[in-house]
């Protein structure tokens, strides 16, 4: 029983041992799923936690982005405020502007109201004088009445006198002029040929008829010579040439072909204006011309003109000669001006032509080309050059009577090359007057056949002359190579008699710089 | 503003008054243009009446075609200010022509240099066209001044995109149709002296397609005084108030050419790219140094070698990109333009707004 009681007493403390592990076993399980739950919560609070973080982190970047977007707006408005301001100031000197302006017209008014004062002032004047003049013209009209026909009769008879006086100066000044060929001619300087000797053949054949009625009817009939003899020059210094003046007239000679009314227009409005920049009043300017194409057109002018009789199209230097000719025959002309019609000159130019020639006597006198100067080289002191272009050249006088004009073998170019190489030659020489401009379009030309066949005929001759026969084969060979003649055999012939004597310096030639004929400077 | 008209309107600046015998044959130049309807508007600096009268003297005493065309307009300017920039435009204000040039005073225009600019314009779509200009080198004499040479100096530009690298263009050597012009409106900057030419043409040919057809024919002059005189943009021994507005006008120029980058059309961005590339896979061939080349972009330092490189005009693309390369919104920039250029965009708003 006691086994019994100890047995039943046995399973009852196991049945309550195992009541109170069940009733653990749910506390654990209570306490686990609390722990559970807490940790749920936890969790849930955490996410809560890193997505309030991450809202914090966007706002403060939104905030940032804010910031930033402020701070661009404070440097824009920085920069409207500048702009402003600029503007601001850009109003004010407008203002300052406008107040000048106003200052201006005030003034200006003042001055045409002062104006006005002095016009009605002079008008006043010359209504007292126009009817001091009417009276005048009153007395004078009754003295012609009275003085009718005897008066007439002495003017006649005083007529005649003046014109015998006239005829007996004309013969005077052809006695002197005889006398001082004569001595030319008798001088051992001109000794080049009919380059020199022709100008004076010229100058007699023009004196024969530059008699008054041949000048007023503008014409000179005169044959240029068919060739060109160059014999040695002994001395360099002209022993007959006369003694430079530095007063006297200027004629400026233009040989045309086919210009434009338009051009000669401009050309002689040019020389007006550079007319009247001519400080010495003892200086006359007058343009002789001939036409080597149509017949020019010229417009009136203040400017005493003469026209030549038309030849033909002789060539530039024929032309030239023949105007050179009859401008140095009158014994008033010191100067003469060779001058292109296809251009202009400076308002300058006759006025540092002239300064440049008082100072060089012994100088052909090249005006500076503009805007693109001539590119050969000249000394900047001394302002010698190789040679002259003929598009605007100053011959004296005493040039003229030593070394002749242009060579009329050259029909076109490089006759002024030739001119300046023989007055090298003579002991003159050549210079630029920088400060006289002569407008010449030579930039961008089209290229033209005729030239540049006129070029290599010019060239070959000008180096025939001078004696240098490798430039004078090489013109010819382009001449054919540019087919401008099939052959050789074809082209125009030489004549010994042309050249330069070879006992004659050769200095002043210069074959080495193709057609520059001196060393370019660019 | 409509024009009407064919006349050519040339801006001559003035500055002082012994510059006189310069002005006369800067007129000179004008007087003998082949281009006859012509008008000249001249703006002297601070001039007094003596002066004005001196300049009408040397305007009529020249030989123009008909009576003469002329303005001339006093500009009131304070003591220490370069007014390069005012002058200039109070003379685009008073030209009443179609065509608009400018000419410095001590420089000059050849006979055919505007007939030349002038028929290009008309005969193209353009609004600039621009020719060639020849530097000469001028001694001081005794009484003139004597040309020692006369080059091409200006010639190593030919592009837009050259421009952008460098002016070659100056002032005299360009004409403007303002019938073309838009809303665009042509002023210098006041703030830009000494470089406010370079600065108005930057902002014109990023607009503007500039005509170089006739770039190869000279039509001007600009003459370089051997003594120093000129105004130049750069002066190496020019004292400090001088260094400092230049050095202030090349930071504004560097900025300028940043706004404009955007603006600029998406053809010359490809030119510039495939001018690089090209540029790039050329060097490499000459000397085999791949990796020495790509540091040097990445670097972003200079790829020209005298010793390799006889391409001037590589050289300028190169300077070009790697000026672009420097900016900090480059890629973008560049990117951005080639997906859609500005005229592109222009191209697409105006369909919209017909839409």
């Amino acid at each position: 029983m006691r086994a019994d009681r100890g047995q039943q007493s046995g399973k009852t403390v196991q049945g309550m041992r195992g009541q109170r592990l069940a009733i653990r076993e749910q506390q654990l399980q209570e306490a686990e799923e609390q722990f559970q739950e807490v940790a749920r919560q936890w969790l849930t609070k955490e996410r809560q936690i890193q997505e309030l973080a991450s809202l914090i982190q966007t706002k403060e970047q939104q905030l940032q982005d804010k910031d930033r977007q402020l701070q661009a707006k404070d440097q824009q408005v920085q920069a409207k405020d500048q702009q402003v301001q600029k503007k601001e100031n850009q109003l004010q000197f407008k203002e300052q502007l406008l107040s000048a302006n106003e200052q201006l017209i005030s003034t200006k008014n003042q001055l045409l109201a002062a104006r006005e004062q002095q016009i009605t002032e002079q008008e006043g004047q010359l209504q007292a004088k126009a009817q001091q003049v009417g009276e005048l013209n009153q007395q004078l009209q009754e003295i012609n009445h009275q003085l009718s026909v005897k008066q007439q009769l002495q003017a006649k008879a005083q007529q005649v006198g003046e014109l015998n006086q006239q005829l007996q100066e004309i013969n005077h000044q052809l006695s002197v002029k005889q006398q001082h060929l004569d001595e030319i001619l008798s001088s051992r300087a001109l000794r080049i040929g009919s380059t020199l000797t022709w100008p004076v053949r010229k100058l007699r054949h023009s004196r024969l008829l530059s008699t008054p009625s041949a000048l007023a009817s503008n014409e000179i009939t005169t044959t240029p010579p068919t060739h060109v003899i160059v014999e040695e020059v002994v001395e360099s210094r002209p022993l007959a040439a006369s003694p430079a003046r530095n007063v006297g007239r200027l004629v400026i000679g233009v040989v045309t072909f086919n210009n434009s009314k338009e051009q000669l227009a401009r050309l002689l409005r040019s020389i007006e204006i550079a007319v009247r920049n001519i400080e010495e009043a003892q200086v006359k300017v007058c343009l002789y011309f001939i036409d080597n194409g149509g017949e020019s057109c010229w417009p009136e002018s203040s400017i005493q003109s003469k026209r030549f009789k038309k030849q033909g199209n002789i060539g530039f230097g024929r032309g030239m000669n023949i105007l050179m000719a009859a401008a140095f025959a009158e014994e008033e002309t010191e100067w003469f001006l060779c001058l292109n019609p296809d251009g202009v000159l400076h308002r300058g130019a006759f006025k540092e032509l002239l300064s440049s020639s008082k100072v060089h006597p012994d100088s052909l006198i090249e005006a500076r080309q503009f805007p693109e100067e001539h590119v050969k080289p000249y000394d900047p002191r001394t302002l010698e050059t190789p040679w002259a272009t003929g598009a605007c050249l100053l011959i004296r006088r005493r040039i003229f009577e030593s070394v002749g004009g242009f060579d009329p073998n050259f029909f076109m170019y490089l006759e002024d090359i030739d001119l300046s190489w023989r007055a090298r030659l003579a002991g003159f020489t050549v210079r630029v007057s920088p400060k006289a401009l002569f407008g010449h379009a030579v930039l961008h030309r089209k290229p033209d056949p005729n030239v540049d066949k006129s070029f290599l005929l010019s060239g070959r001759y000008l180096a025939f002359k001078w004696n240098n026969s490798d430039f004078c084969k090489w013109a010819e060979r382009e001449l054919v190579k540019r087919k401008y003649y099939q052959s050789r055999s074809e082209l125009p012939e030489l004549t010994e008699l042309n050249t330069v004597s070879t006992e004659t310096n050769l200095e002043p030639s210069d074959f080495n710089h193709y057609f520059h004929f001196s060393q370019p400077r660019w | 503003m409509t024009y009407d008209n064919t006349r050519l309107s040339v801006i001559v600046r003035f500055h002082q008054e012994a510059r006189l015998p310069f002005l006369d044959e800067a007129v000179f130049s004008l007087a003998i243009q082949d281009w006859d309807d012509l008008e000249v508007v001249i703006v002297l600096q601070n001039g007094t009446e003596k002066l004005q009268h001196a300049v009408e003297a040397i305007i009529h005493q020249q030989p123009w075609p008909d009576s003469p065309q002329y303005k001339i307009i006093i500009v009131p300017i304070a003591e220490g200010v370069d007014g390069r920039s005012t002058l200039l435009n109070q003379g685009i204000e008073h030209a009443t022509g179609r065509f608009l040039a400018f000419l410095d005073d001590d420089d000059y225009v050849y006979h055919h240099g505007y007939v030349t600019l002038i028929r290009q314009l008309l005969n193209g779509e353009s609004v600039i066209a621009v020719g060639g200009c020849r530097r000469a080198l001028m001694q001081p004499n005794d009484d003139h001044w004597f040309i020692q040479t006369k080059d091409l100096f200006f010639a190593w530009g030919r592009t837009r995109l050259d421009l952008f690298r460098e002016n070659f263009i100056p002032i005299h050597s360009y004409v403007i149709d303002r019938s073309r012009l838009g809303d665009f409106k042509l002023y210098f900057d006041d703030d830009m002296p000494p470089l406010e030419d370079y600065d108005f043409l930057l902002r014109l040919c990023a607009e503007f397609e500039p005509d170089f057809t006739q770039f190869e024919t000279p039509v001007c002059e600009y003459r370089i005084r051997l003594d120093g005189s000129n105004s130049l943009a750069y002066v190496p021994d020019a004292p400090p108030h001088v260094i400092a507005a230049q050095k202030r006008a090349q930071r504004l120029i560097r900025e300028r050419k940043e706004s404009l980058i955007s603006i600029m059309p998406a053809a010359d961005i490809v030119k510039l790219k495939e001018g690089l590339l090209e540029s790039i896979s050329e060097r490499r061939a000459e000397d085999g140094n791949q990796a020495k080349h790509a540091q040097e972009i990445d670097e972003g330092a200079t790829l020209y070698k005298p010793e390799l490189d006889n391409r001037v005009l590589l050289k300028i693309t190169q300077d070009i990109y790697l000026f672009f390369s420097r900016h900090p919104d480059w890629e973008r920039r560049l990117s951005n333009t080639l997906h859609i250029g500005w005229r592109t965009y222009k191209r697409l708003k105006k369909r919209e707004s017909r839409a």
